[in-house]
């Protein structure tokens, strides 16, 4: 039996003709998305979009089926999509960017898809489909796996939970003195390693390490330690000196002012050490006789300190030839192995320094690479079922009509390690919208169409006016730049009403947020209103801009505490894995995925150790900020 | 191995060992089948490189516009070159005569043809010693797979998601005590207890404590504080803290869990085995058994975690527990050579003692029907009427239609590929294959349905 035949028995022959109409956008190509591609394509899509960012890898090839050796370096969209194309009846159109690039794809493009399918592995590419797809109203499937764990999550926007309506795994983050002064765990000196010192070396923009510009958070109010972190960061250059330089004669140079002289330091600082092991530096003896000693080449082995040393030389001696080569700046990538080595290699060796369990090259390479286990069975099962689901989301199953998006189920794959106890699959049906979503429950949304021109000519004092008298808002009102959390206008900040959208730096793709921030007598706000701005042709709109149709409702803000319930849980099972209270998140984590599939037990924070942790919160003064900053990405 | 870098994590270089060596037998009616080819490139691209293809004698023009969306030929040799793989195809008639014993795993699918289940089924009976079979079907509405075992499958590790490490910390051995015993808390300054691993912490605190009948972690600061009183703030106490409620019980719970596993052996006294694998298990568990008896104790995983700690103390007590993991190791080493396998692998003992929690087993049906359950409407009927109180309504809507499925006479064209019910499936399948040739993780025992059109599913035991 044919291809044809086979999906007509399962949706009908009018849904099938209507879905050889149908235009989907899957968002990735990699080890999901392959498997989405080849699933939409058999089952008869009209037309296939696809768009991922990156390039082929080695490792890839164990699970993304569509890719050869022969394709490595080549861009994973327009690959997949000529590996498949003898099989195509669909038309397919591949694109190598970034999805979140409003210039490439600006919201109109997004418009013209009646269906998303996520195959995405990361929170914030999968946090802005998910918002395009409550602008535009539109079915989304989000999905991922993990090892033998994967799941499946369908969204129909203001009728199901939106991606954002349960918390989520978000990236780990430190604060800067636990990496630079005070590190008591093994990541903690491989993000020193691979976000401060592998960048402050080997790469030219050094923006994004671990940041001691003012206004971060530093995790401590002691100046003198500020004072000394920043110091050493100045001094890190004259090493950056030495690598540019090609030296390797003074590659000792660097590992004793990393190793011996830093850590002396660091020690002056009687403050840091009441409460704790002081670290143990090096000695210039032990480095330079180490400088020599044999390497070991098993990277699933755990080195001896000589070997690391005298593997960090040798690895710095390499990086040193291609940093010439490569233009000043060489950067991180789990799969490049002389950058991991010397991450690695530099970890180990401040490990040791500070009493930290020393780990081998492959271990580190999974806590720096972020790497998650995969493998091609857990994404087939799961982009699987996400094509079937794209089937139910589009009604298009006859003996099973689907009323409601609360008809459709999410899909969980078992854990691999406890089936016995457990369903191999399991299927909870939908929820609601989460009343507290900031994404998709809290906020109104809207596409405001305007003209280039009117981006030039229109103040922000006109466009807050426009919106006001439109959407029945009241006088004090603010608007932030959601990009970063600008803020433009409100009661006691009107720098900016005068200046033009453009001049304030508004473009199209702009996400801007306008809020109440006064309420009527009986303390009702309308609705914060998120506001997309998409600049189109002159000949689109009638005038310079076009405010959707909308209705804001009122709404009465929760009170504070509502909001902070329930947040303190932690997992029965690994009281090593809860969140501790001061920023540090451990690595293993897995909240958000726990939190819906309901396979792990949660139970409130025990109450000797909420009050534990209070009074550790009292005492200490150090780390007493919970945003940390230096994130592992 | 970058190739393999990411699947090398889930089951590390022992199973990817395993599945290098491993033989899979792909029962099927047609070779262009798609639940085939799906299962077919994800074996290939986890590694395993020996194939024999058991075919129908009938002649199939291929299908027009079919889902083959890998040449058959050229496309799966590409998919990963690098492990050569080969191929074997054989028409049914064969069965009788085929030998199964290099097989790891049989896999039956989309074919209920009658004879040949018959051949199979015949084949299987007579042989002592047989693979496991696992068949899989689309056959719409339904998806499923049905794991049939002739023998134990032992499974080394679960690879469980969160672990209470082994430490025995209410059951010290000597070098401990001794340890525990030179550390004087009361003359140790505030920073030097800030050092102390939290095991010693606690295994001074029952010890000293022994007369107070209150739980661990009720008594443990009354203990602990009058010694250090910034210690609520000392990372390697809080620890101490966290885990003091699991003491108690862990190390009997282990050796509980164990005998059970035992005990369920003692009627599977066998020498011969297909699977040498399981073979070996089975004389590591009998090690085990006399092990327990001797000592009581279950042999020491090697594996000592990371824990807040002064580097020498930490240090010095890693030793002391790598010194015993060793020891024991030893042991059960010589116990092994003492029933007969002098040149048994030291690594699968290592091994085996390193997963000592983590090991579980599944056994084959006692008195199963001569055709695979799934196909039995007999065995579908009894488990019905004898579940009919316990199972939920959609699973008995499913189950009957697997049983009026079995119950159709069989025609080969009534069962339709239905895609992506068949990519579904076929990630299913081919996961259930590397569950079974890695012996890690748990494979499905012994159902799984799932119902494309109503997308319910269930996982049950026939």
């Amino acid at each position: 039996m044919g291809r044809e035949s086979s999906i007509t028995r399962i949706v009908g022959p009018e849904n099938y003709a209507k879905l050889q109409q149908f235009k989907c956008l899957i968002v990735g190509a990699g080890g999901i998305g392959s498997e989405l591609l080849k699933d939409c394509i058999l089952m008869g899509f009209g037309e296939i979009h696809i768009v991922d960012l990156d390039t082929i890898d080695l490792s890839n090839l164990n699970r993304q089926f569509l890719f050869r050796q022969k394709d490595i370096k080549q861009p994973k969209s327009t690959t997949a999509v000529k590996a498949v194309q003898h099989f195509s009846n669909s038309k397919l159109v591949p694109y190598q960017g970034n999805v979140m690039d409003t210039n490439q794809f600006p919201l109109h493009w997004f418009d013209q898809f009646d269906i998303f399918l996520n195959g995405l592995d990361n929170l914030a590419a999968r946090r802005y489909v998910n918002k395009i797809s409550q602008f535009l109203k539109k079915p989304l499937i989000e999905s991922g796996t993990s090892g033998f764990d994967g799941y499946i999550q369908p969204i129909l926007p203001g009728n199901t939970e939106c991606f954002d309506c349960t918390k989520k795994e978000t990236p780990k983050t430190f604060p800067v003195c636990t990496i630079r002064s005070t590190p008591s765990q093994p990541i903690h000196c491989i993000v020193w390693a691979k976000n401060f010192l592998f960048n402050q070396l080997f790469t030219s923009d050094q923006s994004s390490t671990t940041g001691d510009s003012d206004g971060n958070d530093w995790g401590t109010d002691d100046k003198e330690e500020i004072e000394r972190i920043k110091q050493e960061t100045n001094e890190l250059h004259d090493l950056q000196q030495i690598v540019h330089h090609q030296d390797k004669v003074h590659i000792t140079d660097i590992l004793k002012k990393l190793f011996v002289k830093d850590i002396e330091k660091l020690l002056q600082l009687d403050n840091l050490w009441k409460s704790r092991a002081k670290p143990t530096p090096l000695t210039d003896d032990l480095i330079d006789s180490a400088k020599d000693g044999h390497d070991s080449t098993d990277l699933n082995a755990i080195w001896s300190l000589e070997e690391q040393i005298s593997q960090f030389i040798n690895v710095t001696e390499k990086l040193m030839d291609r940093i010439v080569e490569e233009d000043y700046n060489i950067e991180f990538d789990k799969d490049d192995q002389d950058t991991l080595v010397f991450v690695a290699t530099a970890a180990n060796i401040r490990s040791h320094i500070f009493g930290i369990p020393i780990k081998t090259v492959f271990d580190i390479k999974q806590i720096a690479g972020n790497i998650i286990p995969a493998i091609a069975t857990t994404n087939a099962i799961v982009a699987g079922l996400s094509t079937l689901t794209a089937l139910r989301l589009l009604n298009f199953l006859p003996y099973a009509k689907t009323n409601s998006g609360l008809d459709v189920n999410m899909a969980f794959t078992a854990r691999a390690s406890n089936l016995s106890k457990d369903r191999y699959l399991s299927n909870p049906k939908l929820a609601p919208p989460n009343c507290n979503c900031a994404v998709c429950a809290k906020v109104a949304r809207g596409v405001v169409k305007i003209t280039e021109k009117g981006l030039e000519k229109l103040t922000l004092s006109q466009l807050i006016d426009l919106l006001k008298k439109k959407y029945n808002y009241p006088s004090e009102t603010s608007l932030i730049d959601t990009s970063d959390q600008r803020l433009l206008v409100d009661f006691d900040f009107e720098d900016l009403l005068d200046r033009t959208l453009s001049q304030a730096k508004l473009h199209d793709g702009s996400v801007i947020l306008f809020s109440d921030e006064e309420g009527d007598e009986s303390e009702m706000y309308r609705k914060p209103l998120e506001i997309y701005l998409d600049v189109v042709e002159e000949s689109a709109i009638n005038s310079e801009i076009e405010l959707p149709a909308l209705e804001i409702p009122l709404f009465t803000p929760p009170k504070q505490e509502e909001e902070d319930e329930g947040k303190e849980t932690s997992t029965e099972e690994s009281p090593e894995k809860e969140e501790d209270k001061n920023g540090i998140v451990i690595l293993d984590e897995d909240e958000g995925k726990d939190e819906k599939d309901g396979t792990t037990t949660k139970r409130p924070r025990s109450p000797d150790q909420t009050e534990n942790d209070s009074k550790r919160a009292k005492t200490s003064k150090n780390h007493n900020d919970e945003n940390g900053v230096i994130e592992l990405d | 191995m970058d190739r393999f870098d990411r699947q090398l994590r889930l089951w590390g270089g022992f199973g990817h060992e395993l599945l290098t060596n491993g033989q899979i037998c792909f029962i099927v009616e047609r070779r262009d089948d798609p639940l085939l080819l799906e299962v077919q490139r994800h074996l290939l691209l986890a590694g395993i490189s020996s194939y024999l293809v058991l075919h129908s004698d009938k002649q199939h023009t291929p299908a027009k516009d079919a889902f083959a969306f890998i040449d058959e030929n050229q496309e799966l040799q590409a998919l990963n070159p690098e492990i050569k793989p080969q191929w074997n195809f054989l028409p049914w008639s064969r069965i009788q005569t085929q030998s199964f014993k290099d097989i790891s795993v049989i896999v039956l699918i989309n074919c209920r043809d009658a004879h040949m289940l018959q051949e199979l089924s015949i084949r299987r009976e007579h042989s002592i010693n047989f693979p496991p079979v696992l068949v899989a079907a689309v056959n719409y509405p339904l998806a499923y797979m049905y794991l049939w075992l002739k023998e134990i499958h032992f499974v080394v590790t679960t690879n469980p998601e969160y672990v209470v490490p082994d430490l025995r910390i209410n059951e010290p051995w000597d070098e401990v005590l001794q340890y525990t015993e030179s550390l004087d808390f009361g003359k140790l300054r505030e920073e030097e207890l800030a050092e102390i691993p939290y095991p010693l912490i606690l295994s001074s605190a029952l010890r000293a404590t022994s007369q107070d009948e209150r739980p661990l972690h009720q008594k443990l600061d009354d203990f602990y504080l009058k010694y250090s009183q910034q210690a609520l703030n000392d990372s390697n106490y809080r620890q101490a803290k966290r885990y003091a409620r699991q003491v108690s019980r862990s190390s009997e719970l282990g050796r509980q869990r164990v005998k059970q596993l035992l005990n369920r052996l003692q009627i599977y006294q066998r020498s011969n085995w297909h699977d040498s694998f399981n073979g070996k298990f089975m004389t590591l568990c009998q090690a085990l058994g006399q092990f327990l008896d001797q000592y009581h104790q279950l042999p020491l995983p090697s594996e000592f975690p990371d824990m807040e700690a002064g580097t020498q103390i930490y240090n010095d007590l890693k030793m002391i527990y790598q010194k015993k993991a060793r020891e024991d190791c030893e042991t059960m080493e010589a116990i092994v050579a003492r029933l007969g396998f002098p040149d048994f692998p030291r690594m699968l003992v290592k091994k085996f003692c390193d997963n000592i929690n983590y090991w579980t087993l599944l056994e084959p049906i006692v008195n199963e029907s001569s055709v695979p359950g799934i196909y039995s409407s007999t065995e579908l009927t009894r488990y019905l009427n004898e579940q009919e109180v316990t199972i939920s309504t959609h699973e008995k809507k499913l189950l009957e239609n697997l049983l009026s499925l079995a119950e159709d006479s069989y025609d080969s064209h009534t069962l339709v590929s239905s895609f992506p019910a068949t990519a579904f499936l076929g990630g299913a399948v081919a996961q259930e294959v590397v569950k079974l040739v890695t012996h890690q993780y748990v494979p499905i025992d012994n159902t799984f349905v799932y119902d494309l059109i109503s997308d319910e599913s269930s996982t049950i035991k026939l």
